[in-house]
């Protein structure tokens, strides 16, 4: 343990510039001869570059001359539309509230920060953030191709079309009539579960899904992918990380986003 | 006038004196970078946002009627950020064209920047740890003040701050290497190194 804080204080010496020219050239030497000793001195400069950044940037944040400097960057912004006077009346009023906004997002952001620091908020956030990351609505072009050209799939197309448009509570109410017709069940079943994602109801996605999973949908990679989204956004780790290990296998489009995802949740596992 | 004052850097700006630029890049870059990246941008949005943000300088040094009333670095801040905050609104413009991703080709990017965000959280997170003397002495030396400046402003002497200085650096280090989630990512990183 010692020398453990001996190498790091001698280190700190270094990096601050505290060391004679003499005990300079010695540890210079060390570093270059130990990769361990190398490897720590990096770690440590990695520490006082961010620590450097990072105080500097609160201390800008907390400036109390910070408004009138914001005053002095609005004179830029307002150069830009010179020309169009009633356009800059209007963005200048958006501006201001969305940096009002900014503002309190950042806030919200550093409270948030502070919590998961005391351990309050564990993971949540982090697999919030995964899911923010990896989730995009489902793109169903060569499905509405298909639809719009027959007859038969026209209410089913309509679904889907809501749900393309955002339109997710009547994408559902569209799709529920349709429940009885088998041979659209799976699409179906796939988009009403995508529509209950799109608002927020993970857990109705979620029954929905698991049944697909676990039935002989022709959409299984896709019905996979979204369950186990939806087991992330539920905090159900382990069963999305074994879902995606099955999702691995399958060829195709979410293999690589499967495996990435995986590796990443190993993280809240361990 | 003092040299690398807000003032005389000012008037080296307006004179376009390369060393000015080279001034304010190795003295702001760093914390405006982390800036970008805490609101949610990448390394590479951050050179952006810098490079726009010296020309929205120039810009307003140019100006007749400018004066500046308040920290250069402050300034620079405010630049960036108004420029960030209008490229955040282009992107989410963007955003409602695209439907669908499909390819992922930043896949290592995120990984990378989603674990640098953890070790600054860390970081950060160890610093804010320590007890006050440490950080102010430490604060002091990372805001490149004179050790012997920080002594007399804390009523040390000054071999005292500089044996504390490394001190407190190693508990910093300590801390940070001892961090359940600094020892998660290192075994995650082991794991993965060996697959």
């Amino acid at each position: 343990m010692e020398r453990y804080m001996d190498k790091n204080r001698r280190l700190a010496d270094y990096i601050y510039n505290d060391l004679d020219r003499e005990e300079v050239v010695e540890l210079e030497r060390e570093i270059s001869n130990d990769p361990e000793l190398s490897e720590s001195y990096q770690l440590n400069m990695r520490v006082k570059e961010y620590l450097q950044a990072k105080i500097q940037l609160e201390e800008m944040r907390s400036d109390p001359q910070l408004e009138d400097a914001e005053k002095l960057a609005g004179m830029v912004f307002d150069l830009e539309s010179h020309d169009e006077a009633e356009k800059v009346t209007v963005s200048r009023g958006r501006n201001r509230s969305r940096i009002r906004i900014w503002s309190f997002a950042a806030a919200v952001a550093a409270t948030i920060a502070i919590l998961i620091s005391f351990g309050i908020i564990p993971s949540t956030i982090s697999q919030d953030k995964l899911f923010d990351r990896y989730y995009e609505p489902y793109a169903a072009s060569n499905y509405l191709q298909r639809g719009e050209s027959k007859e038969k799939y026209r209410d089913i197309t309509n679904g889907i079309n809501d749900y393309m448009g955002g339109r997710y509570s009547q994408s559902i109410d569209q799709l529920g009539g349709l429940n009885a017709v088998s041979d659209i069940q799976p699409e179906v079943q796939l988009f009403t579960a995508l529509s209950y994602i799109g608002l927020g109801q993970y857990q109705d996605a979620q029954n929905i899904l698991e049944s697909a999973v676990n039935g002989n949908t022709r959409y299984q990679p896709e019905s996979m992918w979204y369950l186990g989204l939806c087991y992330l956004k539920t905090g159900e780790v382990e069963k999305a990380s074994s879902l995606l290990e099955r999702l691995e296998k399958y060829d195709g489009l979410y293999q690589r986003d499967a495996r990435s995802l995986r590796k990443k949740l190993r993280r809240f596992s361990q | 006038m003092e040299k690398n004052s807000d003032q005389y850097i000012i008037q080296r700006i307006r004179a376009r004196e390369d060393n000015a630029f080279v001034y304010l890049q190795v003295k702001f870059q760093d914390s405006i970078r982390l800036m970008v990246l805490e609101m949610g941008g990448s390394k590479e949005d951050a050179k952006d946002v810098f490079s726009e943000g010296l020309v929205a300088l120039i810009c307003l040094v140019d100006r007749e009627d400018f004066v500046l009333n308040c920290r250069l670095g402050t300034l620079v801040y405010a630049l960036c950020k108004n420029t960030w905050l209008l490229q955040l609104e282009k992107q989410a413009a963007v955003r409602n064209y695209q439907v669908r991703r499909l390819d992922n080709p930043d896949e290592q990017d995120f990984t990378e920047e989603s674990d640098q965000q953890l070790y600054h959280d860390i970081f950060w997170e160890s610093f804010k740890k320590m007890d006050k003397v440490c950080q102010d002495i430490l604060g002091g030396y990372l805001k490149e003040i004179s050790p012997k400046e920080i002594a007399d402003t804390m009523g040390y002497s000054y071999g005292y701050v500089r044996k504390r200085k490394s001190l407190c650096h190693g508990y910093l280090m300590k801390l940070i290497e001892g961090h359940p989630t600094y020892i998660k990512i290192k075994q995650t990183e082991l794991t993965l190194d060996i697959e």
